[in-house]
């Protein structure tokens, strides 16, 4: 009896590692939206936020699609709170298994948008009803992870969507965000711009060769202007205007050739079609990111 | 053979050109005449006026007697006017000027030596590479007005030329960048007509130098006279008329092949048969006047020359190693500043 008793407790925690439980949702009306206060409800929005679920902003992984188990989840949420920890962004990571009719970034934006999420942060979207998946940025987040970015750590994830191990395309996720926010931080912003920052070696280093630069052609130029004796090249003074005739003897086109070079973007490559850019959700805030079909 | 200097027809003295006022000025008696009134006093360009002296060969040189004081004056075969270092006289060797080709034009002096000094001052004075003491005006040597022989050839150039010309358009939509290059065949045929294209006639001034005061303005070419060599130097052509042809054939052939390519309204354009042929059809004798300023520094002499009609001062400088090296470390300070401190933060 014991050991049965024993078997049983084996079964169900079993059975809990595999399970997924429900996630919770609040119910949104016209009297409460439960968006932030920022977020300013009109005839335009009001259907999206409607329809995006109102959830507990503390979860962190919202596995409305069931592709994680609990304790996959909660791997997940440990590495947010890390992450959150560390650079103070928020990181959300949400599965659904039913596109409300928009596209899979717009769904993301709004999700994060209309839930209190903190205003810097990232989220990864897993669309299952239209195999999609979208990474979207908002706040200074948008500056940490630029498109290029988003489109490396896309790609990054793509083999795992690919082969439906959602888990792994999560932690490929969060693994991503982490290095990145790492690197960059060794950099900066100037304006749109993403600016590596220099040490002071090799700033004096870049300085140095600059410099030598700017002062060797000036010099030249000083020294040019000392050199004024040239050879004559041309009689043009000496032209008499009025008897200057040219005569169009023929022109036949010979040849046309046209060639294409594809333009370089920060798309990925690895697979999947793509988008990738800039974009207000309707909640009216900017947002970064793009998404990938798997 | 012989030696002229133009004499005042008021008191006999020597008298010079004064480019100031375009007349002869008679710095004795304070006389002034035009090249008429010169002319009408049997003076300019005529033998009689001046007293003729025999040569005598000393080697290369040729020795000459001044007609004012009798002083032997030394000239080598190329000088057709030069002073006597006696009494400042100057002396137009006329055999010099009679013996071979007779210049056809003179465009007289318009500036005076003072103006090449001043031109000189200005021309080195923002060149901070240029040693100080080089730009000195104590250093100048000598300044020399000098006429300077010069071949100018008039010219028609006429031909047909062959062309490949080719237009390159890009455009792009969302995914890829398109460029189309479109090639002609092209073909011209020019003709154009060049007046007195010059080219230095003397071998003693360097060519470059001498094409590098150019232009000058042919409205104020006079009919030559040897009266306006007086007060100056005077060189005689030593380089061959076909030589010099040879000089303003390569420039004019430029010109013409600049001129077909611009008529082309495409992007770049290129001949690949050339059928142009430049013909001589005169070639013009003319002095042409010219300030040599000479400077001597750490023992070189450096050659400046001013044209003495539109005061265009040319010359290369000497660089001084030190104030390159000034230049140089003063540029690299502040550009290092900028960058590190600017472009680095």
């Amino acid at each position: 009896m014991k050991r049965f008793k024993y078997l049983i407790a084996i079964l169900l925690f079993s059975f809990s590692l595999v399970v997924n439980a429900e996630v919770v949702t609040y119910e949104r009306t016209k009297e409460n939206y439960r968006v932030p206060s920022d977020i300013t409800v009109s005839q335009y929005n009001e259907k999206d936020i409607l329809n995006t679920p109102s959830v507990d902003e503390s979860i962190k992984v919202y596995d409305f699609a069931n592709l994680l188990s609990d304790s996959q989840e909660k791997s997940l949420f440990n590495s947010i709170v890390r992450f959150t920890n560390k650079t103070g962004l928020e990181a959300v990571i949400a599965t659904i298994d039913d596109n409300p009719g928009k596209s899979v970034r717009d769904e993301a934006a709004d999700f994060y948008d209309y839930n209190y999420f903190k205003t810097n942060g990232i989220i990864f979207l897993i669309d299952m009803d239209v195999r999609e998946y979208s990474i979207v940025t908002t706040g200074s987040a948008m500056n940490v992870y630029l498109n290029t970015e988003i489109d490396i750590m896309l790609d990054n994830v793509y083999p795992y969507m690919a082969n439906k191990n959602y888990y792994s395309a999560c932690n490929s996720f969060m693994e991503d965000i982490d290095r990145y926010y790492s690197v960059q931080e060794d950099d900066y912003y100037y304006g749109d711009s993403y600016v590596k920052k220099q040490s002071i070696g090799s700033r004096v280093l870049n300085a140095f060769f600059g410099a030598g630069i700017v002062a060797t052609v000036v010099i030249l130029i000083m020294l040019f202007q000392c050199r004024m004796v040239r050879k004559a090249n041309s009689s043009r003074s000496y032209l008499v205007e009025e008897t200057k005739k040219i005569d169009n003897l023929g022109e036949i086109k010979t040849g046309s050739h046209t060639s294409r070079v594809r333009i370089q973007t920060s798309s990925g490559s690895s697979g999947g079609e793509s988008r990738s850019s800039s974009f207000s959700g309707s909640s009216g805030r900017s947002h970064g990111g793009g998404s990938r079909r798997f | 053979m012989g030696v002229l200097d133009n004499k005042c027809p008021a008191c006999n003295a020597k008298i010079n050109f004064n480019p100031v006022n375009q007349k002869w000025d008679c710095e004795y008696c304070g006389s002034s005449f035009t090249l008429e009134e010169m002319q009408q006093h049997n003076n300019a360009s005529t033998v009689e006026a001046n007293t003729v002296v025999n040569v005598e060969k000393m080697g290369e040189m040729d020795m000459y007697h001044c007609n004012n004081c009798g002083a032997e004056i030394i000239a080598d075969d190329t000088t057709t006017a030069t002073f006597c270092v006696y009494c400042g006289s100057t002396a137009i060797l006329k055999n010099k000027i009679d013996a071979g080709r007779a210049p056809n034009y003179i465009i007289p002096f318009k500036n005076i030596k003072e103006d090449a000094i001043k031109a000189f001052t200005k021309v080195t004075k923002n060149k901070p590479l240029v040693p100080k003491c080089f730009k000195d005006i104590k250093n100048i040597e000598k300044v020399t007005g000098v006429y300077i022989p010069f071949w100018a050839y008039d010219l028609n150039a006429t031909g047909e030329v062959s062309l490949t010309a080719t237009d390159v358009t890009t455009w792009s939509d969302s995914v890829y960048r398109y460029t189309r290059t479109d090639t002609y065949s092209v073909r011209r045929h020019g003709y154009f007509d060049f007046k007195k294209v010059l080219a230095d006639a003397s071998s003693r001034f360097s060519d470059d130098l001498m094409d590098s005061i150019e232009p000058f303005n042919y409205d104020e070419l006079e009919p030559y006279n040897h009266a306006y060599l007086s007060g100056f130097l005077a060189e005689k052509y030593d380089v061959l008329e076909e030589v010099g042809l040879e000089r303003a054939t390569d420039r004019t052939m430029m010109t013409c092949n600049d001129l077909i390519k611009s008529s082309v309204r495409h992007g770049s354009v290129t001949i690949v048969n050339n059928g142009m042929v430049i013909k001589p059809e005169h070639c013009h004798y003319i002095m042409l006047p010219v300030w040599m300023v000479n400077i001597k520094y750490k023992d070189k002499m450096y050659t400046f020359a001013m044209n003495g009609q539109t005061g265009k001062m040319i010359g290369d400088m000497p660089i001084g190693g030190k104030e390159t090296a000034i230049w140089f470390f003063g540029i690299f300070i502040v550009a290092f500043i900028i960058f590190f401190f600017v472009f680095g933060s």
